[in-house]
């Protein structure tokens, strides 16, 4: 199954920090998206401190029905912080850890916390397993592998193809747990993960159901996909999301990559992750490289 | 009569535009089954409603089903037996889904 097409998205992904040198108006950017009738939004602040800023936009947008996931950098987390989210705290608060070693040192017990955030790149993708098996075994309701934030330059991850193979072998004996939830934004980690359940977003939803909010405020269709169509600083959401730019660029994700057809896989994968196909191809007919 | 509640971790919205476009299509005698006009999220998973789902959906917040459908009968053109029926298994399914409880 694959979602239908909307006329503005339903969740926004929006990365708070590292904070620019020119700061984006964080409550001008909020009014948008509760203007945009925007269902989820997930906050990432992965620095030291949170900008208060935040916190104010975690009220405004809980009152306007907007569910928010926030995640911080477990490094950081502390009481402290789980106070000051106390009067406006989010409907899930995900601590990023980048190895599983991390958690050993952390109070992820607290109330406050629903799970981890697990960035997955060449160091640490071997850890899904013991990861997924750690959290089933302590009853942690949630674990996120995000996207790749790839709007500075950096090189897109993939799993190698034996890499999917190793990781479905090694979770082939866990039962799982009832309570987990796991969100595998990337098609390939979910065929490693969940071998035998199709992806759930069927193909690719950047500009559809999801836009990314760098920073600076610069919108993208998705953080695997660093081609911006629209500034805040300039624009409004509603005014990027109904847009021109993004309406074309939509319209040329709908269409299988020229590469990918003929091949068998291409009714299920959909041209899988089309951001990283389009970086390493430099063509939107390119094929996403964790295919090969 | 018990009386109907959605769950609160249920997210959604209506999409104003996709319902203007049903109004205009039954106001001209056309039909607008195909047309999503709601969108429902939980946990990553999205689920889109027609217009009379969602009109049943925006009810389900206190109301009995028999409140939801005499109000529903006002607004549609249909035979209260076929709309009962409708409503019926609507909400089964919102049930199963765990989207609403009775209470």
């Amino acid at each position: 199954m694959s979602l239908p097409e909307l006329s503005t998205p339903i969740r926004i992904y929006w990365d708070i920090t590292p904070v620019p040198l020119v700061h984006a108006d964080h409550l001008k950017i909020a009014e948008y998206i509760i203007a945009l009738k925007i269902l989820n939004l997930d906050i990432a602040v992965t620095g030291e401190s949170i900008p208060d800023s935040c916190f104010t936009i975690i009220k405004k947008c809980s009152e306007a029905r907007i569910g928010i996931t926030l995640t911080v950098s477990a490094a950081f987390f502390t009481k402290l912080l789980a106070e000051s989210l106390s009067t406006a705290p989010p409907k899930e608060l995900l601590l990023e850890i980048t190895s599983i070693e991390e958690i050993f040192s952390l109070d992820y017990t607290h109330p406050a916390v629903s799970g981890f955030s697990f960035p997955i790149n060449e160091n640490n993708w071997k850890q899904i397993p013991d990861l997924i098996h750690f959290v089933s075994e302590k009853g942690i309701k949630r674990l996120v592998f995000p996207m790749q934030r790839l709007y500075s330059g950096e090189h897109p991850f993939h799993l190698p193809a034996q890499g999917i193979v190793s990781i479905s072998d090694a979770l082939s004996s866990l039962s799982p747990a009832p309570l987990l939830q796991i969100t595998a934004h990337d098609p390939f980690v979910w065929r490693a993960i969940f071998p035998n359940t199709p992806f759930p977003n069927g193909r690719c939803q950047a500009a559809n159901t999801m836009l990314y909010i760098d920073p600076k405020g610069v919108v993208y269709p998705c953080p695997v996909m660093p081609v911006p169509i629209g500034d805040l600083q300039i624009t409004t959401l509603k005014e990027i999301a109904k847009g021109v730019i993004k309406r074309e660029l939509r319209a040329k994700l709908l269409k299988l990559p020229a590469d990918c057809i003929g091949c068998e896989m291409a009714e299920s994968c959909k041209g899988g992750c089309r951001g990283r196909g389009e970086i390493i191809s430099g063509s939107w007919d390119g094929i996403d490289p964790a295919c090969k | 009569m018990k009386r109907i509640q959605r769950n609160p971790d249920i997210l959604w919205r209506e999409e104003d535009d996709a319902v203007e476009e049903a109004n205009s299509l039954l106001e001209s005698g056309g039909a607008a089954d195909e047309i999503g006009t709601a969108i429902l999220f939980s946990d990553g998973t999205m689920v889109t409603l027609n217009i009379l789902g969602t009109e049943i959906w925006k009810r389900c917040e206190g109301m009995t089903v028999d409140e939801i459908i005499a109000e529903l009968l006002q607004e549609f053109d249909v035979e209260e037996p076929v709309l009962r029926s409708d409503v019926a298994a609507f909400l089964n399914e919102l049930e199963e889904k765990r989207y609403i409880k009775y209470v």
